[in-house]
């Protein structure tokens, strides 16, 4: 489903819910002046898919903005790795929680080599995904929640000691009743494919 | 406060590498280190 939202083509979720409230006052201010049943049924119509719009809205601002039941999440380690050897960063997700992860950073070395893993799952070979923060910083956004853990493999294949320090950011959320989570989650996703 | 854990493995075999093998692979390249430095420093 997607609704256009007539004269603000770009808008934040904020923006957007303010407008479908406006929408919302306006529809039911013209439903009490109506007494044409036909044209009430159309405007109830709509509003109710303007309420369900707004739903979805307010959990996708939620998903990426910590409430105050949320814990954030500003996490670093360091590790000093020999030569022809590599050292697997392992954020484990404490159980009944999902972490909402904003970024995966670590330092950026010369003939060193980086693998993230998602969920058990290979997810990117640091240098095809990161954006540049310059200097000396590889960055690495994951693509979705993560249940399980997140892990770093770096390598260094260098001749010299590195240290690495990796940062993992985000927050965590409690997961709501087994299945619940991920359901309403993965309407998002489809709300968003669509 | 989640921990976020650190183990040290092998490039080649991927094996974990034991607290004496880390220690012994990082002194055998601080001697390397060193020793680059001294030769590098007699050449100038």
């Amino acid at each position: 489903m997607s609704i256009e939202i007539p004269g603000v083509p770009k808008q934040s979720p904020l923006d957007k819910l303010t407008r479908i409230d406006e929408l919302l006052s306006t529809l039911i201010e013209t439903i009490k002046e109506q007494n044409n049943a036909e044209i009430n049924n159309n405007i109830l119509a709509e509003i109710i898919k303007l309420n369900r719009y707004k739903e979805l809205e307010k959990r996708r601002w939620e998903r990426f903005n910590p409430t105050k039941d949320d814990e954030p999440i500003y996490d670093w380690t360091s590790a000093l790795v020999p030569p022809a050897s590599q050292v697997v960063f392992t954020f484990p997700v404490p159980n009944g929680m999902a972490f909402h992860c904003d970024r995966i950073q670590i330092n950026w070395e010369a003939n060193c080599t980086y693998q993230i893993f998602i969920d058990s799952e290979w997810t990117a070979l640091l240098p095809e995904v990161i954006e540049d923060l310059g200097d000396h910083y590889a960055m690495f956004r994951p693509p979705k929640r993560i249940f399980a853990d997140a892990v770093i493999i770096a390598t260094n294949n260098s001749a010299l000691s590195i240290t690495f320090v990796p940062f993992f950011g985000g927050f965590l959320r409690r997961t709501k009743k087994p299945g619940q989570y991920e359901k309403e989650e993965n309407e998002i996703d489809i709300q968003e494919a669509e | 406060m989640v921990k976020i854990g650190i183990v040290i493995r092998d490039t080649k075999t991927e094996k974990v590498l034991t607290k004496d093998e880390y220690e012994r692979r990082l002194q055998e390249q601080k001697e390397k280190e060193a020793k680059a430095k001294e030769e590098n420093k007699d050449v100038h």
